[in-house]
């Protein structure tokens, strides 16, 4: 601890210096306590007092910060002061860049007027509208402007579970009259040299300062402060985010990215305000595999939701939903039952994606001009696309420590057949031979910690109880032949045999194969009264990340218990259809079409229906209509995803009137 | 999860006995596991030559048609099928069987795999 240092002559009233006057220090506090002092600046050597001054007149000494009251006396001489400021603060010149922002967590920063979602540059913040009152962006450099790296304080300032994080109140400097509040609503987003701050402008009116609502000029010295709010307790949820999505309406809304879920029910006098868990029944019933927000494989027992994230950025990704699937490799950890051809195999060898020493390595062996790695049998059938999928990890690091291979297999099982070859160092598919590379067969991602899931997907051809299917090592990008040197190794972990076309989460096998049940949800059905109101509209926000192989699956199912009143928002097998599926009195009264779907893109779809109107929008456009329908009493809904489907679903609602075109629009632009 | 695993000749039949647990005409797949096999032994390879595997022995299994419905409790209705069409009942969580069909070889049990089986099941069934 350091203390500030008090200095001064002893002079008379004539400016005569007094050598040896006696100097007393107390405390400017009741009773006047003697202070503590010290002679030196790191409090280390205790200094009396009283103490006496040298003939040179000069008292000194170094006190903890405060205010002091010094006498001086000798003889008939006595003079004294009174409230003497004594701190380390006043060493700081006001204009330093460290100035202490107290009773929070402070930035400085430098205003840049510009609005472009972009890196505003070193020690500079933008937001993404010069009307602060609008902004929903704050663009903050990763340095400030002292030059000092912030990254990692921003990046704490979204850790709260509540729907509004935190308070950012951005203060001209040296002026607190003039400022603004927003509340942070959501996940910060790392731009790599800058943060993009979601936030909700909070006040002032701005009523001043002038201009009022750009209160910063350019280049202008603004100062962050920050205030966190507590996490969302399990009582007194308030659905913030879920009610802007009824905005006044009855019904009922999910926000899952808020974790928000809300009720609107004026006929009832119902109003709720909870989580997604509060509204929603799910049946799957067995567990489920999801990476959590630090990127760690974990297993959802049944009935819990899967709110996963992307494992190599650690980026929420809302609800995962998935319809059930088989993986059909048995032991896919590796621990047994896979055939070592020309290679070896050693389970349990290495730390995998779920934090346990449960990953293998396979190391090749000697043998020249050959293949090298693992083989199973499995059984496929004609007609059915299967995917094969494992997660890998660079392991020697060059040659055959660096590439994994996978290919159908070089028989006639398959309508066509070939190979892939995956950079586990560069995380790219760099080449291959035949139809299944030719088509884009294939597909890599980054998992983080190194490790990747690489997948093939090929159709077979005939049906054969045991085919076997191979993972192989190799040395170069297009040469799973080569000569082996019996040192170089990979990591494997995760390896899973299923239908479909992409890979589905994780399915741990052992001695039998394994099934992972359909994730189903049934919504609301304790609020049947909010539903059934007739005119009605439905709204899904989300990613299709996997389509269902035949047929159609429900990604929102408004009905009755035994479909012969029903609303059904669907997808299907073709390429890019959403399908509005209307029954009423048993009978099909509409079903229309239209809405695309890129895999994997955020798409927003909603619904109208009323009586001889209906209108379906997606992403802000309205896709399709029908002009002759009745409306169906429904009673309940769902969200039903079946065999291959895997869904990512931010948000959905049933809102109890059928919305305007202009309001449909707003409603899902994305 | 109690798993309650059948037996029935066809799909047909197990759907018109199990029609509560079907959706529009097809299974429940979110607490059905339909077409599940009774593996009595595992087919041996020898795989040395990947590119000419050698089928040292073939797989055994059982005939018919086999369905897990999982559920949070016992359904005694389901349990007392005719024909004694529900074969074991497991608790997942447990591992251990809660009913065995009467007239069921209690030596298939031991030896006998069932798959596809739930994940996260301590293998209730099958070994």
């Amino acid at each position: 601890m350091a203390y500030a240092r008090c200095e001064f002559v002893v002079q008379d009233a004539r400016g005569n210096v007094v050598p040896g006057a006696e100097i007393r220090v107390r405390k400017e506090a009741s009773g006047a306590p003697l202070a503590t002092l010290y002679s030196d600046r790191a409090g280390t050597v205790p200094l009396a007092n009283p103490f006496t001054v040298g003939t040179d007149g000069v008292a000194a000494f170094h006190a903890p910060g405060g205010a002091y009251r010094i006498n001086a006396t000798k003889g008939a001489f006595s003079a004294e002061w009174r409230y003497r400021a004594i701190g380390l603060a006043a060493e700081m010149d006001v204009l330093d860049e460290q100035l202490m922002l107290l009773g929070a967590v402070g930035l400085n920063m430098t205003w840049d007027s510009s609005t472009s979602d972009s890196n505003p540059g070193a020690g500079l913040m933008r937001a993404n509208n010069a009307d602060l009152s609008a902004a929903t962006e704050l663009y903050v450099s990763y340095t400030d402007r002292a030059g000092n790296d912030v990254e990692d304080l921003i990046a704490l300032w979204d850790d709260s579970t509540s729907a509004v994080k935190g308070h950012l109140t951005l203060r001209a400097f040296l002026d607190a009259t003039t400022f603004v509040v927003f509340g942070i609503t959501g996940a910060i987003t790392d731009a790599t040299t800058y943060a993009k701050i979601p936030v909700s402008f909070v006040g002032p009116a701005l009523t001043v300062p002038s201009p009022p609502a750009a209160p910063f000029d350019d280049d202008a010295y603004v100062d962050i402060l920050y205030a966190r709010t507590g996490n969302k307790g399990d009582q007194s949820v308030t659905a913030v985010n879920a009610r802007k999505i009824l905005n006044g309406d009855e019904g009922l809304a999910i926000d899952f990215r808020a974790r928000e879920a809300a009720v609107e029910d004026y006929t009832e006098t119902l109003r709720t305000d909870g989580r997604p868990e509060d509204l929603i029944t799910l049946t799957r019933a067995s567990d489920a595999t999801y990476f959590d927000r630090e990127g760690v494989l974990k297993s959802a027992s049944s009935g819990v939701l899967r709110y996963h994230y992307d494992p190599a950025t650690r980026e929420r990704r809302s609800l995962l939903v998935e319809g059930s699937a088989i993986n059909l490799f048995l032991q896919s950890r590796f621990a047994a039952t896979w055939s070592a051809t020309r290679a070896t195999l050693t389970a349990n060898d290495t730390t995998g994606k779920d934090g346990t020493t449960g990953a293998a390595k396979l190391t090749t062996d000697s043998t020249a001009a050959n293949t090298h790695g693992l083989v199973q049998n499995v059984s496929i059938t004609s007609g059915k696309s299967y995917c094969k999928s494992v997660l890998a990890k660079a392991g020697s690091g060059s040659g055959a420590g660096r590439y994994l291979c996978m290919q159908s297999d070089s028989f006639v099982n398959w309508s066509g057949t070939g190979n892939a070859f995956f950079d586990l160092i560069s995380g790219t598919v760099v080449s291959g031979a035949g139809v299944l590379y030719s088509n884009g067969q294939y597909g890599m991602l980054d998992v983080g910690d190194g490790w990747y899931l690489c997948w093939i997907w090929m159709t077979a051809s005939v049906t054969n109880a045991t085919v076997l299917q191979a993972i192989f090592m190799a040395s170069t990008a297009g040469a799973s032949v080569f000569d082996g040197n019996g040192t170089d190794y990979i990591y494997l972990d995760e390896a899973q045999f299923e239908e479909g076309t992409s890979p589905s989460s994780r399915i741990r096998t052992t001695t039998a194969t394994v099934t992972r049940a359909a994730d189903s949800l049934a919504i609301g059905q304790s609020m049947f009264p909010v539903l059934g109101k007739g005119d009605c509209t439905l709204y899904w926000r989300g990613r299709v990340v996997s389509k269902r192989s035949t047929s159609w699956c429900a990604l929102l199912d408004a009905r009755d218990s035994g479909f012969n009143e029903r609303i059904a928002m669907r997808e299907g097998p073709s390429s890019g259809d959403i399908d509005i599926y209307v029954v009423d009195g048993g009978s099909t009264v509409a079903d229309t079409s239209g809405a695309s779907v890129t895999l994997g893109s955020t798409i927003a779809i909603a619904v109208s229906v009323k009586a001889n109107d209906l209108k379906l929008y997606a992403n802000g456009a309205q896709v399709d209509t029908d002009g002759a329908l009745t409306v169906p009493t429904i009673d309940r809904l769902f969200v039903a995803p079946t065999d291959t489907s895997r869904w990512e679903i931010d948000e959905l609602a049933y809102i109890a009137r059928a919305l305007s075109a202009d309001e449909l629009a707003a409603l899902t632009t994305v | 999860m109690l798993n309650h695993f059948f037996h029935f000749d066809g799909e047909a039949a197990a759907k018109e006995a199990l029609a509560a647990y079907t959706i529009d005409g097809e299974w429940d797949t979110s607490r059905v596991i339909p077409g599940q096999r009774v593996v009595l032994a595992r087919a041996v390879w020898d795989n040395s030559d990947p590119d000419n595997p050698i089928e040292v022995s073939p797989e055994q299994i059982l005939e018919g048609f086999f369905v897990t419905v999982s559920l949070p409790s016992i359904d005694e209705g389901l349990r007392d099928l005719p024909d004694h069409a529900c074969r074991l009942i497991g608790d997942s969580d447990t591992g251990e069987l809660v009913y065995v069909a009467p007239d069921l070889d209690t030596g298939l049990i031991a030896t006998a795999i069932i798959e596809p089986v739930p994940a996260g099941a301590s293998y209730s069934f099958g070994s």
